[in-house]
């Protein structure tokens, strides 16, 4: 590529050159400061935020840590059902006391 | 490295343990950054302010990523001038530019613009509106050429610069930016019939 046609490719020309320049002038003229609050209304969306990704991380820990521990409630059930419904079906080897404790004094020394 | 990024790099640690007096000040330091970006890619009635807002919320969202390899004002660039193509990509794109899509402001500048081509000495003015003039024109261009020329004709980046930015080769981006400008020529020359029956 020549210079000159590295030239025309660069460099716009015409209107567009012309509209582009009056745009750099006005927008180079504009007051470049920081408006009056907009850094503390920056900050204080940005603490907002951060304020609901903690809340939404706390959330999240303990809807796990609910279903966890509702995980347990359920194993220990399932696991201490057969131990009662085993009780229950030996309960007819279990002898009935008839007398009652008064009337057993006569067993005490 | 100069003074502004210094500032910049000592304030974004204590922003990153969450301390808000130390966003406000990085704010108040990247401030003229981001709004320089912000308005040279600003889509239609978006308000600037509420853009650079996003821009530096996304920032200190994003910081945690910012390893340092790369000066602090070259991420928060890549970062502004992302945000803003995003918006600017949600702007439903025009097919063709008419005349009477531009306000009575628009078309005076336009005219002046174009008088001043045909070599009458008109001096243009009214470059407060140019922004949205500029807008409807690009809008007319496909999304790279777009991002091409608002950082070419109206940031002011050289070409080596936006090729870095656009993991581009420099030719890529010359021609794009040759290719954008013959369509402006040819949007604006379609205009120009319009212009005058308004006269």
């Amino acid at each position: 590529m020549n210079r000159t046609t590295g030239k025309i490719l660069e460099e716009a020309s015409g209107a567009w050159r012309r509209l582009a320049e009056l745009y750099q002038l006005e927008t180079r003229g504009r007051e470049a400061g920081v408006p009056p609050g907009f850094a503390t209304r920056v900050a204080a969306r940005w603490r907002e935020c951060r304020a609901r990704e903690i809340l939404a991380v706390w959330e999240r820990i303990s809807l796990r840590a609910a279903f966890a521990s509702s995980a347990v409630v359920v194993v220990v059930v399932a696991f201490s059902l057969p131990r009662e419904q085993a009780l229950a079906a030996d309960e007819h080897l279990i002898p009935v006391m008839e007398a009652g404790p008064e009337e057993m004094e006569w067993l005490l020394p | 490295m100069d003074s502004s990024e210094d500032k910049a790099a000592e304030w974004w640690p204590r922003v990153l343990r969450g301390d808000t007096g130390a966003a406000e000040r990085l704010v108040e330091i990247l401030h003229p950054l981001v709004i320089r970006i912000v308005r040279n890619h600003l889509p239609r009635a978006v308000d600037e302010e509420d853009l650079a807002q996003e821009v530096f919320l996304k920032l200190f969202a994003k910081l945690e990523t910012f390893r340092g390899e790369q000066p602090l004002e070259h991420w928060v660039a890549r970062i502004t001038r992302n945000l803003c193509f995003d918006h600017l990509r949600k702007q439903r794109r025009r097919k063709e530019l008419r005349s009477a899509d531009l306000t009575a402001e628009e078309e005076r500048v336009l005219e002046s613009i174009l008088a001043e081509e045909q070599g009458n000495r008109m001096r243009p003015d009214g470059g407060e509106f140019c922004g949205e003039l500029i807008g409807k024109l690009l809008s007319t261009l496909r999304p790279e050429e777009e991002r091409v020329l608002r950082m070419l004709d109206l940031e002011g980046i050289p070409v080596k610069e936006i090729a870095v930015v656009l993991h581009w080769g420099e030719s890529r981006v010359k021609v794009t930016a040759f290719r954008a400008r013959r369509k402006l020529q040819e949007v604006l020359r379609g205009l120009e019939p319009g212009l005058t029956e308004n006269r």
